[in-house]
This record gives structure tokens, sequence and C-alpha cells, in this order.
């Protein structure tokens, strides 16, 4: 008699009996084909860190943290030098606003516009300034927004900028890693990055000038480089159980 | 491994600039971060440049660290992840160097040693044509022996959507393994038949 197909509870359930979670032992594994290729991997040797390559990247590692706790030292040594750095920071940050406000073709200006080096200067300020007065992963959003609207209305004169689509995603990645609760805003983000990305696709399937190698490779990337973020930060598809 | 008290502890003092919790703190992890590393990128060289990657990405973001509940390995395990999407990214999923030529000696090998170096080099390469979270799904639960729930929680999905990603990613797997027709037989239900 035929017997209905496992699901994915009933597989579940007959790993975890096979093969034991955090039991490096395999019991007698079932003639079932699954099972079978799940125990091939968890057997399977790969090569191992050597104890010397082990230590190379310890003293590495440890070689970071050490100017890491130098500098977090120092600043600790410094906290009234660095209340006056806020102090200026602030002023700084006034002057630029007012500046990017008094000339608002600044902020609306993207890449091939006389100011967008002006725009990108005044980003570069503040990505420096971030760990002073600014959470990280707020800026960096901030910057995923920027490059999304900037890539927009690239798209709108029919301009495919990826390599402007690519800093939206890493981005959005630093954001995603800056902080241990992705927003609705990165998830808002995200999805806006996979709509463009298919705006891109559409684009170059209808376009043989712009569908050169090199673009193609570069979405390729994107798209599989969102994959992953989209992975993390947006709800997984409806499972097909077939 | 449970994170209990020690290892938060550990975290608390990596994070007051204690050199030898940072290093409690990498003995602890790196062989199983490289592990799920090198099943994801296949070379060596590749693998160890990322560990290194992951664990200075740890010390420099650990200020920032915030404990939610969750294991501290979930975070390392996301901070790999996203190293190895970077990698992928930038390589432009280029072909890459065959662990299984890294790993001949320059002695001839027994025919059983061959045929099992032979079957992990094609297990590899099958592992490596799946999508990006069943690749994820699978090194979790088999090679590090992630239980479902753990599994879960590094990747930030429900229990019941891991089930599924295993079940299709091995089906999948098999499938390119070869094992074909037993894979039809099981999904018509005919694998228990006696």
């Amino acid at each position: 008699m035929t017997k209905p197909k496992q699901d994915p509870n009933t597989l579940a359930e007959q790993l975890d009996d096979a093969l034991p979670p955090e039991k490096p032992d395999t019991k007698p594994v079932r003639e079932d084909p699954l099972i079978e290729v799940a125990a091939k991997l968890a057997t399977s040797e790969y090569p191992a860190l050597t104890p010397e390559k082990m230590e190379q990247i310890e003293a590495r590692v440890l070689d970071v943290h050490a100017q890491l706790s130098t500098s977090g030292r120092a600043m600790r040594l410094a906290t009234v030098q660095r209340a006056l750095q806020i102090l200026i920071v602030m002023e700084l940050l006034l002057f630029v606003a007012i500046f990017v406000t008094l000339i608002p073709e600044i902020g609306r200006s993207v890449p091939g516009d006389w100011l967008y080096s002006v725009n990108r200067a005044g980003e570069k300020v503040e990505m420096a300034l971030v760990d002073i007065v600014r959470d990280g992963s707020a800026v960096h959003t901030e910057l995923v927004e920027r490059r999304i609207e900037e890539s927009l209305v690239l798209l709108g004169r029919g301009v495919v900028d990826l390599d402007l689509i690519g800093e939206a995603i890493d981005n959005l990645e630093n954001a995603t890693l800056a902080t241990d609760q992705p927003t609705s805003e990165m998830v808002q983000q995200a999805r806006q990055i996979n709509a463009l990305l298919d705006l891109v696709s559409d684009m170059l399937d209808g376009d043989e000038t712009l569908a050169t190698p090199e673009a193609v490779q570069a979405l390729a990337n994107a798209t599989q480089t969102m994959q992953a973020i989209s992975a993390r930060l947006l709800p997984p598809e409806p499972e097909s159980t077939q | 491994m449970s994170d209990g008290d020690t290892i938060q502890q550990l975290i608390e003092r990596a994070r007051r600039g204690d050199s030898e919790a940072v290093s409690r703190i990498y003995q602890i992890y790196a062989r199983r971060i490289y592990r799920y590393i090198i099943y994801r990128v296949g070379s060596e060289t590749d693998a160890e440049d990322l560990t290194a990657e992951v664990f200075v990405r740890m010390v420099e973001s650990i200020p920032r660290y915030r404990d939610t509940g969750k294991p501290f390995d979930a975070w390392l395990y996301r901070i790999a992840s996203a190293r190895i999407a970077d990698f992928h990214r930038k390589r432009g999923r280029r072909p890459i160097a065959d662990l299984s030529d890294q790993m001949v000696d320059s002695n001839p090998l027994p025919e059983e040693q061959l045929l099992k170096q032979q079957e992990v080099s094609e297990l590899r390469d099958a592992l490596r044509q799946l999508s990006t979270d069943d690749q994820k799904v699978l090194v979790l639960r088999f090679v590090e022996r992630k239980s479902h729930q753990d599994v879960a929680i590094i990747l930030n999905k429900s229990v019941s959507a891991v089930k599924s990603i295993q079940h299709r990613a091995l089906i999948r797997l098999t499938t390119l393994l070869g094992s074909e027709e037993k894979v039809r037989h099981y999904l018509r239900g005919r694998n228990d038949e006696t």
C-alpha cells in the first residue's frame, strides 16, 4: 500500500532522531534518501582551521581590538574634549544644513550633475562624524533612501546606474549590521531596492545598448546580494508543499 | 552550546577592552564559524580570510551589541552570512579553486580514501548549487548540528519555515547528487513501502 509522502514536520522528527542536534553522533540511518543525504553532510570531513591559522587570525583580531581599546581609553580620558568636539560638530552640521537648505539643488542633485560632488562631500563629513553624534544605523538608512531616490531620478531619464544601486545595497547591509533589530524602514527599503532591480532587469532586457556584459554581471551580483539581505529582512514567501 | 552567564560575562569584559575575553570568545566560536564559511565558499584561503573578517567585525561592533535574549552565536552567524554574501558579490560568482584539489596529497591515496574525497567534493559542489537559504539551513542543521529552533533564531525565521526549507533543500540536494529515482519514489510516497 502506498503511504502518504512525508511532510516537512515528519521529516524533521525523523532527522532529529537520526541526527540529534548538538550531538556529534549519528544513529544508523534508515533507508531514506533524504536522511541519507543529511547524514552524508553531517559526516563529511572538510579541512579544519589549523592551529597556526587559528593563531594568525587571533593575532589579527586582537591587534584590531587593541587599537580600538587604546582609542577607547583615549576617548574616555578626553571626555571634556569630546564635549567640545560635539559642540563644534553640531555647529558644523547646522552650517551644512543651512547651506543645503539655501541651495536645495545640492540635495536634489544626482550623479552627473555638477553639484553632486558637493552633495557627496557633505555625506562624507556626516559619515566621519557618525560615531560622535549619530547612530550609524540611522545614517546608513538615510543614505539608502538618498541612493534610491537618485537611482529613480536617473532611471526616469533612462540612465541605469548600478553602482548607485550597489551603494544603496551596501548601506542597507551596513544598516542591518549596525543594529540587532531591523527597522520597518529597512524592510521597506529592501522592498524598494528589489523593485528597482526588477525595473533595471526589464530595462536591460528591452535595450541591447544598456545590456552590456558589465551591466548584466553587476545586476546579477546586486540581485544575489539583495537575496541574502532580503532573506534576513523580509518575511519568507509562502512555501509550497509540493 | 548554551550561551549562559559565562559568555555574557566575556562579552561584557570584551566591551571594556579585555583582550583575554576577546581571545576566549574567539577560541569558543572560531572553528564553527570557519566551518560554516568553508561549506559556503569552498576555498580554504577564502574561508580563513572571511573568518578573520567576521571576528574583526565582531570586535568593532561589540560595543554596540545588545543582548536580546538570542544566543550570541546567532549574531556571529549573521555577520558571517553578510560577509559571505559580500564575498560572492565581489567575486561575481566566478569559479573558485576546487577544494578537492587542495586536499590532494602528494602521496597516492588508497582507493577508499579517494572515493570518499570524491564524494565530499560532489556533495560540496551540489550544496553550492542550492539557494542561499537552502545552504544556510542545511549547513546549520547538519554540519553545525543546530536544532530547528536554533536555526530559526539565527535566520530570523519561524520553525515551520525552517522545516519547510530543510525539506525542500534535501530533496534538491538528493536530486543533484543523482538519486533522482529515489526522490521520485519518495515524492510518490513509496519510500516506506516494504
